[in-house]
């Protein structure tokens, strides 16, 4: 077999993949001749890592071999809570949760089990698929809706592909811009090398975070330093400067973008067909021929279509309309945010935002890498259309240097199986957001469920890989919810503080005890993450739970008898073109690149076939099909009232490069490295309260109080600061204490008042706040 | 031909404080805790926001020295230097007397507590020899580091540092330590910064 490779004493290397993040770097694994994991390091075959690692991904036979690691099924003997156990098999545990599932589903409808997981790094459609499964609703009791789901989701609305994650082409990138993304330290080795490269060659750098400790800020051609939350007056000054100075791509907007579209002014609803003729389509959208001074729809070949038509129009009902272009309708919206403007509301110098857009604009090519910083706002969906409109007015979407479409995004979704029926009526949304682009419930709605009962019971939650307690905000109130079910099953690494409270925890192999595939976050590839040595103990993999599982409660939407059976059936899926037996093989496998790349021939898979300005999808769905300059719905600006008390700025969860999310404290080679949670807030605010560096403090919200450790910076604006996530875990061998009762937890201070109205996202990242000195002996 | 001297460039332009490096050094050489032979600094940022500040990281570890201060404060003749230019010590010559840890301007070794004899980077020596980089090197998630011989103008070491003869500097140069790690200065905003090392 070309992936493991013998050793002459009898041991071998294994080619396999890292899965301490979404990058899934190939690694090879020394495994000596009793089985032992000796070492791991990067495999340099990997063409987007060669050969480069991580201290996580270093660090795996401390994690494998960690003694603090769960070993078998443990079922709840006490109290909630009270951490009384008793280890049972896996025969047993499924058993009995399977007969408890069929309990609760009896009593109460399948739509009382809550799935769920934390970030899945590949298990995403597997949790879903159990939901579905379920007959009735997925609730999705993950993080989706502060991580992936808005950013991926309006990506493929807007552009029908997924290209400002895993695609951007930082090779070959003459301008390379990071906005509200750290992926140099959350998933170095697929970006850092590159970056580093493409400076070398000259190019541009632009950093777009409220933090100059991010780890290119100082190197950035241009750092903008923006409030968090405020960037959409920022993409909407960038395309102030793009349109009114004349920088965007011209041939692009009228060809690939849906510019020429015509609405009808005023309301800005798109002039489709039917609304001429009561005969015509009501799906076919029109553009302004010069040509033939015709309007015809929109996917007619060979049209000189007029981006900047305006004029009047009968309709079908006998009424007059103004009609104008969607080119026409995004000057007027962009017009007013000149960069002076913005720069009172984003606190960026106005010659800082028009230097940076005039640089991105006029790179030959040019790539935007976007992530959480962005993505945990209630204004997300603003954002990141704008930031797609960016690309796409200058030309940088399939092309070589800028963002590319990469394929496993768009084939994902089939493998969770189609949605219940009654999925849309059991969805738990409310009033403060309709969710109308994320099709699972608010889960914060979720958890208030399993308290009250209403609007109906959610009894049971079960989860992979998944520690609520430490992503969701509000975590009292999530730690309420998770005391009020009658079963809550976790499978995880460790004995988490979700887990201290479950009827059934279930421990998890790591990335070295399993087999499974890595094709999310892996670009143009799909690897066999194989496993590099026999599980340890009782562990075995989430993909084999949520099969067996669903195996027992659903044969027929798991019919697979072996993980590799599954295996094979998501390769066919998603069209990889290789079966596992040839991949586990090979290790690596090429994929076809999405039909898009030459969407000069093919298009992209949207309505209009083109990359969407205004997107029909957003409107159909029931929100807005342009974007706008929304405030983060709390904030120093819209909630005056709240920020008189509270007028910092908090940034929840900065990543470190060491540990993942709340995992790997324990790790003593790596806590050595950050030993304690320190809350960064500038030194003049530091002065003016008289806290030193090093000292205990408060950081209160009108959520709630947490104390972490002082560390004042220069490196940020006085009314922001910086709070770390997923403290909890103490190390035993370096004699550091746990954390108990969300003492340092960042989510105790983070609200539930607001969220997205489309992807149902609260404001983590512009939580307000206020630093307090402790009083003697507090 | 002319002896090897083994050496390494760090471009602080590059570095992004990820780590790796540290984790790989414990790693491959089985460093216990307390003890480091690779450490990577935060340097700032200081200044004010948003436009006047500076910040870099900044690796530390044993230089290398040419002319190595700890060489001549050991009593014991346990810290030695190669004939490759690397500078090693003898666990079984050292006792833990420390001279040599106040000698060393560079902070790069420490005692291990349980062994009670001083330890720091041996630039992977076992690696070298082979061909191979330093782990550190092997790791280094931004490619910032790369060690070889400097003594050979065609190692990449010697291209590298060649072709970005303005940026080098051999830190703390005033100490007349003439270190064998060489860094490559952060391309800007670091002027008051580099001060901490020297400049």
């Amino acid at each position: 077999m070309n992936s493991q490779i013998p050793l002459p004493d009898g041991g071998k290397i294994v080619k396999t993949n890292c899965f301490e993040c979404h990058a899934k770097c190939g690694v090879l694994c020394e495994v000596d001749k009793d089985g032992t994991l000796v070492s791991v390091k990067g495999n340099p075959e990997d063409p987007r890592s060669q050969g480069r690692l991580c201290g996580k991904g270093l660090s795996a036979t401390k994690i494998l071999y960690d003694p603090e690691r769960l070993r078998w099924p443990l079922r709840r003997k006490g109290e909630r809570g009270a951490g009384d156990w008793e280890r049972i098999t896996w025969d047993e545990a499924l058993d009995w949760l399977v007969d408890r599932i069929q309990t609760l589903t009896n009593e109460y409808g399948a739509e009382t089990i809550a799935y769920g997981q934390g970030t899945g790094r590949g298990t995403n459609q597997w949790t879903a698929r159990m939901g579905n499964a379920g007959g009735r609703v997925h609730h999705s009791q993950a993080p989706g809706n502060i991580c992936l789901v808005p950013m991926m989701v309006q990506s493929v609305v807007q552009t029908g592909g997924f290209s400002i994650f895993d695609g951007c082409d930082f090779d070959n990138a003459d301008c390379i811009v990071f906005w509200g993304a750290n992926s140099v330290w959350t998933e170095a080795t697929y970006c850092s090398g590159q970056i580093g490269r493409s400076r070398d060659r000259g190019a541009k750098l632009i950093v777009i975070d409220p933090f100059f400790e991010h780890p290119l800020a100082a190197k950035a051609d241009y750092f903008v330093g923006v409030r968090p939350g405020s960037d959409p007056y920022l993409a909407m000054a960038w395309l102030n400067v793009i349109i009114g100075e004349d920088l965007y791509d011209h041939e692009f907007t009228k060809k690939y973008t849906n510019a020429a579209m015509l609405l009808i002014e005023g309301p800005n609803v798109p002039l489709n067909a039917q609304l001429l003729d009561p005969e015509g389509n009501p799906q076919s959208m029109l553009v302004f021929d010069k040509n033939t001074g015709t309007m015809v729809d929109i996917h007619t070949p060979g049209v000189d279509e007029d981006m900047d038509y305006r004029g009047m129009v009968k309709l079908a009902d006998g009424s007059e309309a103004p009609v104008t272009t969607v080119w026409n309708a995004l000057k007027l919206l962009v017009e007013p945010w000149t960069p002076e403007k913005a720069s009172e509301l984003c606190w960026v110098p106005a010659d800082v935002i028009r230097d940076s857009a005039r640089t991105y604009a006029t790179a030959p090519s040019a790539t935007i890498n976007v992530f959480q910083g962005v993505e945990e706002q209630t204004n997300c969906k603003d954002t990141i259309q704008l930031i797609l409109m960016i690309i796409a007015l200058c030309g940088n979407f399939e092309k070589k240097g800028g963002n590319l479409s990469m394929p496993f995004w768009t084939q994902m979704f089939t493998l969770s199986g189609p949605s219940p029926e009654s999925a849309t009526e059991l969805r738990m949304v409310d009033d403060r957001s309709p969710g109308y682009l994320n099709g699972s419930g608010n889960t914060n709605m979720i958890f208030n469920a399993m308290i009250t009962g209403e609007p109906y019971p959610i009894k049971g939650y079960i989860m992979v890989q998944g520690n609520p307690l430490s992503w969701s905000e509000d975590t009292k109130f999530v730690r309420k919810a998770l005391m009020s079910l009658d079963l809550l099953v976790c499978m995880d690494y460790y004995m988490s503080p979700t887990c201290e409270l479950a009827d059934l925890v279930l421990p998890s192999t790591h990335w070295t005890e399993r087999d499974y595939l890595a094709d999310e976050v892996c670009s143009e590839w799909v690897f066999a993450q194989q496993r590099a040595v026999d599980p340890l103990y009782e562990r075995r993999s989430d993909v084999w739970f949520w099969r067996t599982l669903g195996n027992r409660l659903n044969p027929e939407w798991w019919p697979w008898e072996t993980d590799e059976e599954l295996f094979d059936w998501q390769l066919e899926q998603t069209h990889a073109g290789v079966t596992w037996d040839e991949l586990k093989d090979n290790w690596i496998h090429h994929l076809e690149p999405t039909p898009s790349r030459n969407y000069q021939q093919n298009g992209f898979a949207t309505p209009s076939g083109r990359v969407e300005l205004y997107c029909v999808v957003n409107l159909v769905a029931g929100g807005s099909p342009f974007p706008g300059a929304n405030e983060p719905k709390e904030s120093v600006y819209s909630t005056p009232e709240v920020a008189k008390d509270y007028p910092l700025t908090a940034i929840t969860g900065r990543r470190y490069p060491i540990y993942y999310h709340s995992a790997y404290r324990g790790i003593p080679t790596l806590r050595e490295i950050v030993p304690e949670p320190q809350v960064i807030f500038h030194t003049s605010v530091a002065k003016e309260l008289g806290i030193e560096y090093g000292e205990w403090v408060w950081i209160e919200s009108p959520t709630g109080r947490i104390t972490m450790k002082a560390r004042p910076s220069d490196g940020l604006d006085p009314r922001v600061c910086v709070i770390p996530h997923g403290w909890w875990q103490g190390c035993k061998e370096l004699n550091l204490p746990d954390y108990p009762d969300d003492m340092c937890n960042a989510n105790v201070i983070t609200g539930s008042r607001a969220y997205s109205d489309d992807f149902m996202t609260p404001g983590l990242r512009s939580t307000l706040c206020r630093i307090v000195k402790k009083e003697g002996g507090e | 031909m002319a002896e090897k001297h083994y050496g390494m460039v760090i471009d602080l332009d590059k570095c992004t404080g990820c780590q790796a490096c540290a984790v790989a050094c414990k790693m491959e050489n089985n460093v216990d805790l307390g003890v480091f032979w690779e450490r990577v600094y935060r340097m700032g940022p200081i200044g004010t926001y948003p436009d006047a500040l500076e910040m870099f990281y900044f690796p530390n570890q044993c230089m290398h020295c040419e002319n190595p201060s700890c060489i001549s404060v050991c009593p014991t003749k346990a810290t030695y230097q190669t004939d490759d230019g690397v500078v090693l010590v003898d666990a079984n010559l050292c006792f833990g007397c420390q001279y040599c840890i106040w000698a060393c301007p560079y902070e790069a070794r420490t005692l291990n507590p349980n062994t009670k004899t001083v330890e720091k980077c041996i630039l992977c020596v076992h690696r070298l020899e082979k061909g191979e980089q330093p782990m550190c090197a092997y790791t280094c998630t931004t490619g910032c580091r790369v060690a070889g011989d400097l003594n050979d103008p065609d190692s990449r070491v010697s291209q590298i540092l060649k072709d970005n003869e303005d940026r080098a500097y051999r830190v703390h140069p005033e100490f007349g330590n003439k270190p064998s790690v060489v860094y490559l200065l952060p391309r800007k905003g670091a002027e008051t910064l580099c001060r901490s090392i020297g400049r």
